[in-house]
């Protein structure tokens, strides 16, 4: 019991990382980015390229995947959002999709179709507690979770630059007229957004291996998650995540684990019927 | 200072300014006024690079400025208070008044000097530093966008109707504010209203604008005795 509450723990922390990403670019632009899952895959495989290809250390294949993701949120932008915006929402969604599928092909040519494995940054004995096995690339894990959010958190209140991203994010308009120079706010949202998911990817290659295809699932749940939590709500998508990774993993240990990916979206469906902004969603529609 | 000439601006096939031409100079109040459709708010957006017009020019301080965009235009001191106040709801009073920096040099003494002179001109922010946008009375939030605006440093305000939805107690409290600043400052203010009379109360020139045409011009003083002004904007 106390075992799979932190195996879901730590599955729904990567779950929650891929809804950060999404959310960070969704509140600034307005736009879900469905190629976030892919996003996260290209992490993955940055980070093996690195560290298995070129057998460099894994924290500098760390430095190195979030810088390239970084630049690959940028690019991302340019591609995708800048010729498409202030057109209506869902074209630039629909290229987001077909974005995803085209990063997914890309890494079907360049890395091939085999599961690799990344090893993770930190080895050890694993942690006892009360029966309960903790091992080193769960805590660090939480860790990264809890690092992520502080920092995060910090940016966006206590920075000045975060606050011209939240002035963005509020009132687009607006925050051009005040003079904020918006294409470098937008950028920083997308570039970090991609980070969060290469992040993710890494965290997830040691436990699960990493596949072209392993992108697509991992980014509907970020968006199921977000969904739950309350579309654009931070904290919700993170107790989204962590509720989502608690219900598959005693799912798959209880009912079965051959639903282990439909239980998202039957979670997502009830959550909806029984609030329909979400756990945590706004209660008016007024954009706040 | 700021220098309008034949200035035209389409949405699609509609032509909003039919070549209107107009200047402010330095440390001058100007009203703008005339009633709905007009082209008020279209001039000022215009002027502050958000739409682009298909002919005419714009000369700031001697440069064409039709073609720069927004925080270039906004960083080299001219400054725009929209229509509706748009404050950032979630953002505390204060980190609304440091978004008005977004294009200025970050020179923390100079940034201090102004933040000191916003809460002077209305002590109320001071008190409501770290209240949310959102939580703002009318009268507040119009004070706080002009705060917003004056963080920018400019050497002309363009103000988009601040008297809109206020109480005339308010109103007053405002125009007070806006002349005490233009005279202690030398700021000079383009004043968008449809609050005529109280435009040409504070105004030394004024402009009328029908329909994307200016049809009148000439001292406040003069205009307000203008019968045709007297029958169309100040209720006789």
């Amino acid at each position: 019991m106390g075992q799979l509450i932190v195996n879901g723990l730590a599955l729904g922390s990567i779950y929650a990382l891929v809804a950060l990403g999404l959310l960070l670019i969704f509140n600034t632009v307005q736009i879900v980015n469905f190629a976030q899952g892919q996003l996260l895959m290209l992490g993955a495989f940055i980070g093996i390229s690195c560290a298995v290809t070129h057998e460099l250390p894994v924290a500098a294949a760390w430095a190195i995947t979030m810088v390239a993701m970084a630049l690959v949120g940028i690019v991302f932008m340019v591609l995708v959002y800048f010729p498409l915006r202030g057109r209506p929402a869902f074209l630039v969604i629909l290229t987001t999709i077909a974005m995803g599928i085209v990063l997914e092909n890309l890494a079907l040519i360049i890395w091939g179709p085999l599961p690799v494995s990344l090893p993770s940054p930190i080895h050890g004995p694993p942690l006892r507690f009360a029966g309960v096995v903790i091992s080193m690339h769960q805590l660090f894990i939480f860790c990264t979770l809890a690092v992520i959010l502080l920092l995060q958190f910090l940016l966006l209140t206590k920075t000045r630059f975060g606050i011209l991203m939240q002035a963005t994010a509020q009132d687009l308009h607006t925050a051009r007229l005040v003079g904020i120079s918006v294409n470098r706010t937008i950028a920083v949202a997308f570039a970090f957004g991609a980070v969060l998911s290469g992040i993710a990817g890494l965290l997830v290659a040691p436990i699960f291996l990493a596949e072209p295809t392993m992108g697509g699932s991992l980014g509907l749940k970020g968006f199921v998650v977000s969904v739950i939590g309350g579309f654009g709500n931070l904290p919700g998508a993170v107790i989204g995540g962590l509720f989502l990774g608690l219900i598959e993993t005693f799912g798959a240990r209880y009912i079965s684990s051959n639903f282990r990916d439909a239980y998202a979206f039957i979670v997502m469906i009830a959550v909806l019927i029984a609030w329909p902004r979400g756990l945590f969603g706004e209660k008016s529609s007024e954009k706040v | 200072m700021l220098k309008i000439d034949n200035l035209h601006v389409s949405y699609g096939h509609i032509e909003v300014l039919k070549g209107i031409s107009f200047s402010v100079e330095m440390g001058e109040i100007v009203a703008l006024i005339g009633g709905n459709g007009a082209g008020k708010t279209t001039t000022l957006s215009t002027i502050s690079g958000l739409v682009r017009p298909t002919s005419g020019t714009i000369a700031w301080k001697g440069e064409n400025i039709q073609n720069a965009a927004v925080e270039a235009i906004v960083g080299s001191g001219l400054a725009h208070c929209p229509e509706g106040r748009r404050i950032f709801p979630g953002l505390t009073v204060l980190e609304n008044l440091i978004t008005g920096t977004a294009a200025r040099p970050q020179r923390k003494r100079e940034v201090d000097e102004d933040l000191a002179l916003v809460f002077d001109l209305f002590p109320r922010l001071k008190e409501r530093l770290k209240q949310g946008g959102w939580s703002l009375s009318g009268g507040e939030q119009q004070m706080l966008a002009i705060g917003r605006a004056l963080m920018g440093r400019p050497s002309l305000l363009m103000l988009d109707e601040p008297s809109l939805g206020l109480a005339p107690i308010v109103i007053e409290q405002v125009f007070d504010r806006i002349l005490e600043l233009n005279k202690r400052t030398g700021l000079g203010v383009l004043l968008v209203e449809q609050n005529s009379a109280m435009a040409l109360e504070i105004a030394s020139r004024a402009f009328v604008l029908e329909t994307g045409v200016i049809t009148l011009s000439g001292p406040s003083a003069v205009l307000a005795d203008d019968p045709r002004i007297r029958e169309a904007y100040l209720g006789g």
